[in-house]
Order: structure tokens, then C-alpha cells, then sequence
């Protein structure tokens, strides 16, 4: 596997405030890597970086074996998707796509024949001529998107695209992305603060919190594999029990043993036994343990295809998600099949 | 109030506002009627409401008066030539003003600003001893940069102002597409700003055309503009002369002004500042 993008050690400070933080990454050919983060985390400057609007105060940016380090945006071989599209509302959607082509010295009928391929890729062909401010939110971004893909670039740059769009277009777009990457074979660097939407489209997802980067791995392993307490708390839902640990259960504050039925997985050496932070996923909450903890159901919530229960066990809540059709009884016997323990600050 | 609820004018204050209205009116275009009528007028005394003689022979007498067709062809020489130096000149200045944050961008705008806020003339008096040194007194350069001084505030502060309404991310989207900086200037920055700019230009214009304080100080006796000779025509000819040069004089008020109408108040503007 050929690696189109590596980053090495980026530093970088802005009024006084590192943002980023000895960062480094790589991301394959034809990989989308999404940088997933709470706003303030450094993702929207790390992507800047990689674009050329920002040089980064240390470090080395590489595209294709390429130093790109302190090259301006306009010679790297990358292509931004802007969060507000920034299309220019003094022209129309087909200059928008064309503008770069024809910087490029090509001629108007090549230029003519791209954009009209490009157009049709992403399903525009009968906006070609009208103005940005005639058309809606979704058919601007999918310009946005088709201004960016016209220039061919070995890396494109998504600065959260989505989040200008109602919630179930932006799945649906998510959707065409995907479908557009998968087909085209673009690597991307797709920065999203939406942890469901870099599940849903990620290759690899860069978890980021206060300039670095968390953890760096497949969607299924930083959900089922959090690297850190930060990645358990931001990914998805997830109880934290401080608990002490003994084979087999888990023993609460108060004394009552929450079986711990599958592996235990420890995030340090201090993680296996004694005094940790328990993480267990919902959906790894059993109600129906004969041999579990009883505990009595603070509320449920039905969502559709899967209900919600929060139960009370030894003074803690403890959140479940379950498949059942039918509500829970108000007392349960519960335990975990699996969990992920980290090390416990000296209180 | 007399107005009625809900912010609804009442009867009263439709007919108030339709007082006002005639009143602007009447204030604005009755010295231009008068000016007008005075132009043609023959001859025209007390008690008639409208001249009992029509005449063109104060337009024949403006055009056959050697320094008054000179002052027009002078005027229109140096304006235009003030208008395109303030562009280059402030253009840049605008820009770098709206884009970034540099020590002392403050003090300039309200530098700017001050030459505007005061009475001129002291500026010109401290001007004229500086262009005697540098022999600009009596030349044409020096009244450019009398009549370029005028025009400074329009040039930089409206424009500024539209450049700073353009978001950033559509320069950058520039740049990723792979235009330089100057390029994506003149591609993406100057059409999104232009009416604003147009305006700018008009208002520039304008104020070069019609000053007369500096260029007076600075031009005499040899370079004469029209505002200029205005001075000597109300002393020294019949009021009616006076009346058909002033005409003249608003001429390229009312051309400037028609011709850009549409692109100012019409789409063009709006467009410019609804996205963002």
C-alpha cells in the first residue's frame, strides 16, 4: 500500500495557543481518513496545513514523496471542499467547476467537455448555468464537491461539508461521497466533529482532542477498542463505572458485584486489576444474566428499531440499549459481557 | 402618536410624509429649475413667473469665451486622470486594510478619515508652501494631487469595506484551484467588490470634478478647471452665464449618475453582499 499523505511532527500556534501538537499521520492511496474531534481540537487547522493556508511552525507535510511543507496552496497537488462551499456567486456552476481547468491553460472545449463530465457525476448537469445563489444547499455542496474533484488532486480536503445540510440529506450526501471515493478512488481527509458520521464513512478515523491525535484506527476498532478514556467518552455511548476489579465482576463503590462475563481489555498495565475505570458499551449491558446483579429501571426510551433502558445498579446509572420489543420489567438482572478498563487518576 | 398601530401610518402621517416628500422636492430640483430657466432666459423681470424671452445667446457666449472652453477640456483631462491614480493608489490600500491586521492600520483610517473631517484649507495652505519648494505651484501634477486628496476617503473606506464583506474562504477556493494571489485578485476579489467600487469611482469622480478650493490655490493663474472658472464667471458676466456653466458642470454628475443606476441600486450590489 502506497502512502499519498504523510504528515511528521506538525506543530503549530495560533495567538499564542498550540493547536497543534507534535502531530503526525499517514493516509494510504485511496484512503478516506476522517479527523474526528470536538471544535477547538485542531482538526480544521490540521486540514488548513495540509491545504496550504497555514504553515505549520514545525514539522514536515509530504504528499506523494513530495515535500509540501511551504508550498502555497495554489501548487499543491490537494483540493479543499470548504465548510461554506465558498463558491463564487459571481459566476455559474459550470465556471465554478471550470475556473481551475482553465488556469491550467486548457482549452474551452476541454475545459467544456470535463466540467460537463463532472457535472454529471455528481448529478448537476441541469445547473450548469445557473448562479450559486439559485440553487439549494445540497446541489451547492455537490458543486463545492465537483469544483474540487474537477483538478484531479491526490488529496482531497473536506472541511466538515456536511454540516451545512439537514440531517437526512447530509446521510444521503454522506452517502454519495462514499459511493463517489469508492468509485473514483480519491484519497480524502474528510474533518467531521460528527462521531456517527466519521463511523459511517471512514476508512480510518484520527480521533483528535487538544492538538494530537487520540487514536488512529478503523472505524470497528476505536469503537470496540477506545485507545483512551477521551476516545470511550467521544465515540459513541459508553458507561464509565470507577470500579475495583476482580475476576469475573466488576465490584461498585458500594459493594455490589456487576458480573463481568467476556474479556476485559486492559488499556495499560494498571488496567487489568484493581482500581479502574470501567468502559462498557451499551449494547454490551445484558438484562437477562440469570446469574447477574439485580437492578431496578430508572426509565426507558423507545427508539424505533432498538430501546433505550437506564437502570440503577449499586448507586450508579448504568445505560443499555437492547433489541426487545417489549418493555423491560422494572427489576433486572444484569452484567456486562465485555469491557475496557483504564487506569484511574490517585483520587 | 398619530400613527396608527402596530406601525401602520395613520392618515396624519401619510400626509406628513407626503409634506416631507414634496418639501425634498422643492428644496433639490426648484434651484435646478431656476437655473435651467435662467439659462435660456432672455429676458426676465418682476413680475413675470416665467422669462417673457427665450434665448440661447448665453450658450453661444460660454462657447465662444476662449478661457471657458479651455477650463472644460481641462477638467476633463485632470479628473479622469485623478480618478485612475486614486484607484491605483488606494485600491492596494483598501485591500490590505480590510485583509490584515497590520501595527497602525487604526491610525491610517482615521488619517483617512481626518483629511475629510476638517476644514480643507488649512491643509491646502501648509500644501501650497510645500509645492513651492518642490515647484509643483501652477503645474498640473500639483493639482492632481490636490484633487487626489479629495478622493483618498471615498476610495479607501468603501471600498475597504466591501473587500472585507468578501469571506476569505472564496479567495482561498481560489488559491486551492490553483490561481496565485494576484490573480485571484483580479478573478474572484475585484468582481465581488465592484459595485461597491463603481460607487467609489462615481463618488470620486465627482469630487475631483467639482473641487475648487485646492486646485484654485494651487492652479492659478494658469491651470483653470470649471469649478475654477466658476469663480470668475459669477464676478465678472451676466448671472446668466454663470447659470448655463453650472449646467455644464452637473453634466457628468447626471451622465455618471444615470449611466451606473441600474448596476448600483439594482441587482449587482445586492448580489455582491447576500453571500457569504
Amino acid at each position: 500500500m502506497t502512502t499519498t499523505l504523510q504528515l511528521h511532527n506538525i506543530t503549530k500556534e495560533l495567538g499564542g495557543n498550540r493547536v497543534v501538537s507534535d502531530l503526525s499521520l499517514d493516509v494510504a492511496a485511496g484512503e478516506l481518513v476522517c479527523l474526528l474531534g470536538a471544535s477547538g481540537c485542531g482538526k480544521t487547522t490540521t486540514l488548513r496545513m495540509i491545504g496550504g493556508f497555514l504553515t505549520p511552525d514545525s514539522g514536515r507535510i509530504v504528499i506523494d514523496d513530495e515535500d509540501h511543507t511551504a508550498t502555497p496552496p495554489e501548487h499543491r497537488p490537494t483540493a479543499m471542499v470548504f465548510q461554506n462551499y465558498a463558491l463564487w456567486p459571481h459566476m455559474t456552476v459550470a465556471q465554478n467547476v471550470g475556473y481551475g481547468l482553465r488556469l491550467r491553460g486548457m482549452t474551452k472545449r476541454e475545459v467544456a467537455t470535463r466540467v460537463a463530465h463532472l457535472l454529471e457525476t455528481v448529478g448537476l448537469s441541469h445547473r450548469a448555468d445557473s448562479k450559486p445563489v439559485a440553487i439549494s444547499g445540497g446541489e451547492q455542496q455537490r458543486t463545492a464537491l465537483a469544483r474540487a474533484l474537477v483538478l484531479e488532486p491526490s488529496v482531497l480536503l473536506l472541511d466538515e461539508p456536511l454540516s451545512n445540510l439537514d440531517a437526512k440529506l447530509r446521510v444521503r450526501v454522506r452517502e454519495q461521497i462514499r459511493a463517489l471515493q469508492q468509485r473514483t478512488g480519491t484519497t480524502m481527509v474528510f474533518v467531521t466533529h460528527d462521531q456517527e458520521e466519521a463511523l459511517a464513512l471512514a476508512d480510518r478515523i484520527a480521533v483528535m482532542n487538544a492538538g494530537r491525535i487520540e487514536q488512529f484506527d478503523t472505524a470497528d476498532a476505536v469503537y470496540r477498542h477506545p485507545a483512551t478514556e477521551f476516545v470511550a467518552r467521544f465515540v459513541g455511548t459508553m458507561n464509565l463505572l470507577d470500579c475495583t476489579l476482580t475476576p469475573g465482576s466488576a465490584k461498585l463503590d458500594d459493594g455490589t458485584l456487576l458480573p463481568v462475563t467476556g474479556p476485559v481489555e486492559p488499556m495499560s498495565s494498571s488496567g487489568a486489576t484493581g482500581r479502574v475505570r470501567l468502559a462498557i458499551r451499551p449494547e454490551d449491558v445484558r438484562l437477562d444474566d440469570p446469574d447477574g446483579t439485580p437492578a431496578t429501571v430508572i426509565r426507558q426510551v423507545p427508539l424505533g428499531h432498538y430501546r433505550e433502558v437506564v437502570l440503577g445498579v449499586g448507586g450508579v446509572e448504568l445505560r443499555a440499549f437492547t433489541g426487545a420489543a417489549t418493555a423491560t420489567p422494572p427489576t433486572v438482572m444484569v452484567s456486562a459481557s465485555r469491557a475496557v478498563g483504564y487506569p484511574l487518576a490517585p483520587a | 402618536m398619530t400613527a396608527g398601530a402596530g406601525g401602520r401610518p395613520g392618515a396624519a402621517g401619510r400626509f406628513a410624509s407626503a409634506v416631507f416628500g414634496i418639501a425634498v422636492l422643492v428644496f433639490v430640483l426648484a434651484p435646478l429649475l431656476w437655473l435651467a430657466l435662467r439659462a435660456f432666459a432672455g429676458s426676465w423681470t418682476y413680475p413675470h413667473l416665467l422669462p417673457s424671452q427665450w434665448s440661447l445667446r448665453w450658450w453661444s457666449q460660454v462657447w465662444d469665451t476662449p478661457g471657458l472652453t479651455s477650463s472644460i477640456r481641462l477638467s476633463l483631462i485632470i479628473t479622469p486622470i485623478v480618478t485612475v491614480l486614486a484607484m491605483i493608489v488606494c485600491l492596494p490600500a483598501a485591500y490590505a486594510i480590510a485583509r490584515y491586521r497590520f501595527p497602525g492600520r487604526q491610525l491610517v483610517l482615521m488619517t483617512i478619515f481626518a483629511t475629510n473631517a476638517f476644514p480643507r484649507f488649512g491643509l491646502f495652505i501648509t500644501m501650497a508652501s510645500l509645492f513651492y519648494s518642490l515647484n509643483l505651484m501652477d503645474r498640473m501634477a500639483g493639482v492632481v494631487i490636490v484633487q487626489l486628496i479629495g478622493t483618498i476617503v471615498f476610495m479607501t473606506w468603501i471600498p475597504a469595506a466591501a473587500f472585507a464583506a468578501i469571506p476569505p474562504s472564496l479567495e482561498e477556493a481560489a488559491r486551492d484551484a490553483g490561481a496565485g494571489a494576484l490573480r485571484t485578485f483580479f478573478t474572484v476579489t475585484l468582481p465581488l467588490a465592484a459595485p461597491s467600487i463603481l460607487v467609489a469611482v462615481i463618488l470620486s469622480f465627482l469630487a475631483a470634478f467639482d473641487e475648487a478650493q485646492g486646485t484654485f490655490l494651487v492652479g492659478s493663474p494658469d491651470i483653470v478647471t470649471m469649478p475654477v472658472q466658476m469663480y470668475s464667471l459669477i464676478g465678472n458676466y451676466p448671472d446668466q452665464v454663470a447659470a448655463v456653466f453650472s449646467i455644464m458642470l452637473s453634466i457628468p454628475s447626471v451622465l455618471l449618475l444615470s449611466l451606473v443606476r441600474r448596476r448600483v441600486l439594482g441587482g449587482t450590489i445586492a448580489q455582491g453582499f447576500t453571500i457569504r
